[in-house]
């Protein structure tokens, strides 16, 4: 049973009297499923924190539908948001409350006591800060507390909104490590960001959507593979490189990415590459086989500059 | 800690009731109005019992002193203060983003508006009983063996009075603070509302019409006002202001009827809050 499904769920916009009604969100559908470390991608304002927020019941759905843990009356979504733990957007608290009082109105609604509290706090290494107020604090301990907030309650589902934004990359690493350790006592993690090579490094599938609609859904691995990818070097100009790879009748696709030339090949056989370019004289210093990465699927997929332009 | 979550039980709405007093209580925006409150309240009964100790032709002193301390002076104070209170603690809830973090966090729409709702009675029983006991302290110092009972019916009455009335004017609080979603705009919007759109904008537009100008005595906070004053809910009082005015060959005041007013304000009460939930069950987080 998937822990969220969303089926054409759709959020429009009224534009009132005079103005265009805006779709936010265009009848997407997708689903995650339990244990799942789950990358939801989209260029700013593409309809991420919507549908999100349709989730976690603060924006009501035009159209569609969505069931939470198989869920789908409003009191079986209650319900099911009892089981939840998220942030979304920026991390929301009471800025003239303490980092412990904040949690404790949490806890409270979630019916955990202190000694929860003292737990997450430790967890999330906020614990000699604990009686900072939220108003002093810095983005990063901001981000901590709104981490903290989520995991109180021993959620199953986890939904995080951008986690890492504004984080040093230390902070990032930290967020990223606590998410694994969320991941491996079980939890789902849903998890928003527009730092892909974050998601790439913690995400187990993503869904990547563009202008409110659903591009793809698929693991990591399946977003990233396509075919064999390699990268080449050779003693001549970079534009006669690509000239002459464009000439293989293999190759899907070429470009160049700081002074290499990266090539797509639809079989497995860089090898027949290397004989090709041998043929017309051109020798090849480096070739070594290279991976998509998400950054680079996920721009060719909504269109971005970066991806493969087409040879043949 | 096991079992189902709280949102899910009754529990929930004497943990929303702990969460709305513990934020209130830290909240200096809370804090501040109501220290100026009993401020005045202090200075008010002290400067009372200070004339009365000084001067033998006047008295502070229970039972007479209720006409002052549930008068129409103290009330007014409390129907204002203790609106601008309640929309520093609701509209603030949107400017923090913090009301759509509730909901995240399990509370249902419905729970939120209600425990919002539940601070109208909160700061009525805690305004009100601050100028009682502030009141009521300094006329125990100053009693002066008159007889009857000390706590007569007309002061339950005139409490209950003023329960109504601020429920009314705490309804257009908190409906003004739904709507507008910011305190800066809502605390703009109420002023607005009881000291120009009341008692110029409406008298002067809408007041023109001869149909619609008997109607104006019942605008929430023109109303709320008809029920302050203890003489109006005490019988002994009101009869004692009778008898004055006849010796004084004044003319004599009339029984006021205060049904109608009860009712309507009663009506006010539940119209605003019923329109703050539509309001506020319509609109995204």
């Amino acid at each position: 049973m998937p822990v969220i499904e969303t089926q054409s769920l759709t959020k429009r916009y009224s534009g009132g009297l005079r103005g265009q009604d805006t779709l936010a969100v265009d009848a997407i559908s997708f689903s995650v499923e339990q244990g799942q470390i789950f990358g939801f991608l989209g260029p700013n304002g593409s309809g991420k924190t919507t549908t999100i927020g349709m989730l976690l019941g603060i924006i009501t759905p035009t159209g569609g539908g969505f069931r939470l843990f198989g869920g789908s009356s409003p009191t079986e979504i209650h319900a099911a948001r009892q089981r939840i733990g998220a942030t979304l957007e920026y991390p929301n608290f009471y800025p003239y409350l303490s980092c412990r009082d904040n949690l404790r109105l949490v806890g409270r609604v979630k019916g955990r006591d202190e000694g929860e509290v003292q737990s997450v706090l430790d967890t999330v290494g906020l614990a000699s800060r604990q009686k900072t107020k939220f108003k002093a604090c810095s983005l990063g301990m901001k981000q901590r507390l709104a981490l903290a907030a989520t995991m109180l309650g021993d959620p199953e589902l986890i939904v995080l909104d951008e986690p890492a934004n504004g984080l040093d990359p230390a902070g990032q690493r930290e967020i990223r490590e606590i998410i694994h350790r969320l991941s491996d006592m079980g939890k789902t993690i849903f998890l928003s960001s527009h730092l892909l090579h974050e998601v790439e490094r913690t995400c187990t599938h993503v869904a990547i959507i563009e202008k409110g609609r659903l591009i793809r859904q698929a693991s990591v691995g399946e977003i990233t593979e396509r075919g064999t990818v390699v990268g080449l070097r050779a003693e001549v100009d970079e534009a006669a490189l690509v000239a002459a790879v464009g000439e293989f009748p293999g190759a899907t696709g070429v470009r160049t990415i700081e002074g290499r030339v990266i090539a797509q090949l639809e079989n497995d056989d860089p090898a027949e590459l290397n004989r090709f370019l041998a043929g017309r004289g051109i020798h090849l210093a480096h070739l070594a086989e290279e991976r998509l990465t998400l950054e680079e699927a996920f721009m060719e997929l909504t269109g971005g500059e970066t991806g493969f332009g087409d040879v043949h | 800690m096991t079992g189902a979550a709280p949102a899910l039980t009754g529990k929930i709405w004497w943990i929303l009731f702990r969460n709305e007093w513990f934020k209130a209580r830290k909240r200096l925006a809370f804090l501040l109005p109501l220290g100026f409150y009993v401020f005045i309240a202090f200075g008010n009964y002290f400067s009372s019992y200070r004339e009365a100790a000084r001067d033998p032709e006047r008295s502070f002193a229970l039972p007479g002193a209720w006409r002052e301390v549930l008068g129409d002076d103290m009330s007014t104070f409390f129907l204002i203060f203790a609106s601008v209170c309640l929309v520093m603690l609701v509209s603030s809830e949107f400017t923090w983003r913090t009301a759509r973090q509730n909901v995240i966090d399990g509370v249902s729409k419905t729970q939120w508006f209600v425990g919002k709702a539940m601070l109208v009675p909160l700061l009525a029983v805690l305004f009100i009983g601050l100028n009682i006991v502030i009141g009521a302290t300094f006329a125990a110092l100053g009693t002066d063996g008159a007889t009857g009972p000390m706590i007569p019916v007309g002061v339950w009455r005139a409490v209950g009075a003023l329960f109504l009335a601020y429920c009314s004017l705490g309804g257009l609080a908190l409906f003004i603070s739904l709507a507008v979603r910011g305190a800066g705009g809502a605390m703009a919007v109420w002023f607005l509302w009881i000291g120009i759109i009341e008692q110029l904008i409406i008298p002067q537009t809408l007041g023109r019409i001869d149909a619609v100008q008997p109607l104006l005595q019942y605008q929430p906070f023109v109303l709320a006002q008809t029920l302050l004053g203890f003489e109006k809910w005490d019988p002994a009082t009101f009869q004692r202001l009778v008898d004055a005015a006849r010796e004084a060959g004044e003319e004599i005041p009339l029984a006021p009827d205060m049904t109608t007013g009860v009712l309507v304000t009663a009506g006010w009460a539940v119209a605003l809050l019923v329109g703050a939930f539509i309001i506020f069950r319509r609109r995204d987080l």
